[in-house]
């Protein structure tokens, strides 16, 4: 016992002196996943740093632009954010140096040259990288509304900085032109409209001025269209006044057939520029402005009807608001050479056409109105679909409601009112009973066979007629008729008459229904009991419990003192022939007796007298008492 | 079973020793606790200023060399405004750290008279891994800056500042106001003051809006410990822990630590010992009991 004490203990100690020995536990914190990134104070820093270079404050843009470049961001976004702010501290040194170059440079320096491909690429790159690192940096806002403001106010804030870099861009080119000095200056305005429909005349007006320049100076004029098309024109002209160029503007059709492609609105530069000579000196003047080319889509409105017949023309209208005429070319089914129905000039107003078309299959259709780039207008294209149907057959098909047989068939009358061969199927309870063929008859009478009715039937006949030319349809008519036996009709009514009315055959009759409807009585019980599983039980078959059992075993009880009662291997008459030995006779009668009903009880479906059974053991109780 | 009178006295003083060294060394997990190694505890704090942890302003003795740390969960009682009052004015360095509002009025009873706010502030800008870790950028005076790391501060909302110490976010950190953790419409962004300080009498109250900047996780950023060792300097530094929710556990610790058992029964050898001087004491009477 002191032993088990001593155990005890001793692993009470272990266990507390691990316990103290572990002196720190370190807690864990789970990392949970980092939230995403805020991206609204992201664009105010971009805010801020385009606003700054706009400012010419260079040097808070560098440290906004250093404090950017230090923000840790997710990978994908963290890759456009550096592009951007890179981007602008190369643009703010390309922006320095621009100041100190236009204090004093020469014209056509190669300096100032060099800056500006500079300039303008990192004009192109940053325009670039800010509209992708914004429209990345939208998806990162969870409110929208937040997202509209945000995202809108900062593109609102880039093509204010697009356009003011794009200016200091020009005013570069200027000073790249003229150099750096002031004084002997060309200064040119020029002014056109802002849009000018296509294949028009567009008026440029121009005006030269210096303060210190007179006499001539030559004016070069350079239009050009959608980047692609460009167009000079050069005149004369004194210096301090003003003038007026025209030029035709390229046509739709025009700026086709030179691959340009086409669109609602093409950007129109217009660049003038003006020399001069001062005393051996050449002084240039420059200015730029834009315009927009337009064109638009001709006003047309097609309508074709939605069905025609076989060889049947179709109208087609076709509603024009346009100024002076427009080819169109029509096409059935496909735009090409092979399908072209019509080559046709639109004027102002409703141009309708009739197209003959033979052969046209059944079915759907499609027209296609094209339109090729004309003047101030795009191309157009338009279909429409209509249906070639078949031409309706007209048929009438008439047949008598009664027909009485013999003979076995009926006359159906037809009427075809249509100048085609036709062929005419009768039905009869669906079954065909009869085809012909007419080449040019309207009105014809057709034998139809009947099938054999015994007494009265009622039949439904369908009188399909078909036209053997395909463009015509066909038509189906449906008919009943009752036809009427009368000569087994009339038997059966006699026999069934006679039948009713003769005493023996009445009486035979009855016995024969009443036979008829046993026979199918003991027949559906028979085929209950088939059709009925038989119920197999599951439980173990069990006997029936003896009526006189009770008393058997009294009895059995009453003559023990005898002898033994019966053994299981013993028949009650085996039992019975072992008692007689030891009873009297009085007693034998008596158990032979009770034995026997007994007998009758268990062995059989027989009744058995109960009172006399219980008088039999009555009267052994007595003789079991003395 | 019988035991023996001194058996039992043996198995007592067993378990006395275990419970005590079990209480002592096993590591609280109660958030800014001193006794917590956890990312949240204060530990590591202790460890670096070898502070001396106290319940009450009171237990700090009255020097005009002693920097306090004052971490705030509620509020203190009445009595410890004058102490910490005549421990500021007398020359000491109170530096409350309170997200909340339970500096309010230890503040105005220094004499120190600002708004603060609740609200967080987030920074995507300044900030160590996201934007609810603002970097603050402090000056400390004298020209000499930190960069303090905190965890979902609150602000100086006005007052002004008197002392060398400020602390602001990057002006483009913004309160969250409706707290979906993102920058929505209305709220404002701009620099926020975390960290001011101001001159009570001979001493001087920084207040810092963030419990966190001391915890076990950003006590390592440089940042954070070079703020807090050069306000401490060489002076002594008390961790006054009575404006904390701590669990009884760290109480109990505090208190035996109070006693001086905290050494002691943090050293193993010393455990050993107890237990191998308990197991021959045992020994030795068991030995003489069967001799006689």
């Amino acid at each position: 016992m002191t032993g088990d004490v001593l155990r005890l203990v001793v692993a009470v100690l272990l266990i507390v002196l691990i316990g103290t020995s572990v002196c720190v536990v370190g807690i864990s914190e789970e990392s949970s996943e980092l939230p995403e990134v805020d991206p609204a104070p992201l664009i105010e820093l971009l805010g801020d740093a385009l606003m700054m270079i706009m400012e010419g404050h260079y040097a808070g843009a560098r440290d906004i632009c250093s404090e950017a470049m230090a923000i840790t961001l997710p990978s994908g976004l963290e890759y456009l954010h550096l592009r951007v702010y890179g981007k602008l501290l190369e643009l703010v040194s390309n922006l320095e140096r621009a100041e100190k170059v236009r204090e004093s440079a020469e014209p056509k320096s190669p300096e100032v040259k060099v800056l500006l491909y500079e300039l303008y690429e990192v004009k192109l790159e940053l325009e670039d990288a800010i509209i992708r690192y914004v429209s990345e940096l939208s998806k990162y806002f969870k409110d929208d509304a937040t997202r509209y403001v945000m995202v809108r106010s900062v593109e609102e804030l880039v093509a204010s900085f697009m356009s003011r870099l794009s200016s200091d861009i020009d005013e570069l080119v200027e000073v790249y032109l003229r150099g750096s000095r002031g004084g002997d200056v060309l200064k040119v305005t020029i002014s056109l409209p802002k849009k000018v429909l296509g294949g028009s005349v567009l008026e440029v007006s121009a005006a030269v001025t210096s303060e210190h320049v007179t006499g001539l100076a030559n004016l070069t004029v350079f239009v050009t269209y959608a980047d692609t098309v460009t167009e000079v024109v050069n005149e004369v002209i004194k210096v301090g006044s003003q003038t007026s160029l025209y030029v035709r503007t390229p046509s739709a059709e025009d700026l086709t057939q030179i691959g340009v492609e086409l669109d609602e609105e093409l950007p129109i530069k217009v660049v003038a520029l003006a020399t001069a000579s001062v005393s051996g000196e050449e002084v240039v003047g420059y200015a730029a402005v834009d315009s927009v080319l337009v064109f638009t889509r001709p006003r047309l409105t097609i309508m074709v009807p939605n069905r025609v017949y076989p060889e049947q023309p179709i109208n087609v209208t076709i509603l024009a608001r346009i100024d002076g005429v427009l080819k169109a070319k029509i096409y059935l089914d496909k735009v090409d050479t092979a399908h072209l129905l019509l080559e046709t000039d639109l004027k102002l107003g409703k141009n309708t056409f009739l197209l003959n078309l033979s052969n046209l299959s059944v079915g759907y259709h499609k027209l296609y109105v094209v339109t090729e780039p004309s003047g101030a207008y795009l191309g157009f294209t338009h279909s429409s679909a209509f249906a070639v149907v078949k031409q309706p057959l007209v048929a009438v098909a008439e047949a008598p409601e009664i027909v009485v047989i013999p003979p076995l068939s009926t006359v159906i009358h037809v009427y075809v009112d249509t100048p085609t061969p036709y062929e005419v199927t009768v039905y009869v309870e669906n079954r065909e009973m009869l085809r012909v063929t007419y080449l040019n008859k309207s009105r014809i009478y057709l034998t139809v066979p009947l099938p054999l009715t015994p007494l009265l039937w009622r039949y439904n006949i369908k009188v399909e007629v078909r036209s053997l030319d395909p463009l015509y349809g066909s038509v189906t008519k449906t008919l009943s008729t009752y036809v009427v036996n009368l000569p087994l009709l009339l038997a059966a009514v006699v026999a069934l008459g006679l039948a009713m009315v003769t005493p023996a055959s009445s009486r035979y009759m009855s016995f024969s229904l009443r036979s008829v409807l046993h026979s199918f009585s003991r027949l559906s019980r028979a085929s209950t009991r088939r059709t009925q599983p038989p119920a197999v039980s599951k439980s173990l078959v069990r006997f029936r419990r003896p009526r006189l059992l009770k008393l058997y075993r009294k009895i059995i009880s009453l003559l023990s003192k005898f002898s033994e009662p019966p053994k299981r291997s013993e028949t009650l008459r085996e039992f019975f022939r072992r008692l007689q030995s030891k009873v009297g006779s009085s007693i034998q009668q008596l158990v032979w007796r009770f034995l026997s009903m007994y007998e009758v009880d268990i062995y059989s479906q027989h009744d058995v007298s109960e009172s006399e059974a219980r008088e039999i053991a009555r009267r052994l109780e007595e003789y079991g008492a003395e | 079973m019988v035991l023996s009178r001194t058996m039992i006295l043996m198995i007592a003083a067993t378990v006395v020793v275990s419970v005590l060294a079990v209480t002592i060394n096993v590591p609280s997990t109660t958030p800014y606790s001193p006794y917590c190694t956890g990312p949240e505890g204060y530990s590591e704090l202790v460890k670096i200023l070898n502070a001396v942890v106290v319940y009450s302003p009171a237990d700090v003795s009255h020097s005009s060399d002693a920097v306090i740390l004052l971490p705030l969960e509620r509020d203190l009682s009445s009595s410890d405004y004058l102490t910490l009052k005549n421990l500021v004015v007398g020359g000491a360095t109170l530096i409350i750290a309170d997200e909340g509002r339970y500096s309010d009025a230890l503040l105005s009873y220094l004499g120190v008279h600002i708004r603060v706010a609740n609200y967080t502030v987030l920074d995507e800008v300044r900030k160590l891994r996201d934007r609810f870790h603002p970097v603050i950028n402090v000056s400390l005076g004298r020209g000499r800056y930190a960069e303090v790391t905190t965890f979902m501060p609150s602000y100086i909302l006005e007052g002004g500042v008197g002392g060398p110490v400020l602390g602001y976010t990057s002006k483009y950190a913004y309160a969250d106001v409706d707290g979906s953790g993102f920058y929505s419409l209305g709220e404002v962004m701009k620099e926020y003051l975390i960290v001011g300080s101001w001159h009570v009498g001979n001493g001087t109250v920084v207040l810092v809006r963030d419990l966190d900047a001391f915890s076990n996780s950003l006590i390592g950023e440089e940042g954070n410990v070079a703020f807090i060792r050069y306000i401490t300097g060489l002076r002594k530094a008390y961790l006054v822990v009575g404006g904390l929710r701590l669990g009884g556990v760290d109480e109990l610790k505090l208190a035996l630590s109070a006693v001086g058992l905290g050494r002691t029964m943090r050293s193993r050898e010393f455990l050993l010992a107890t237990y191998l001087l308990l197991a021959a004491v045992f020994a030795v009477v068991r030995y003489s009991e069967k001799a006689r």
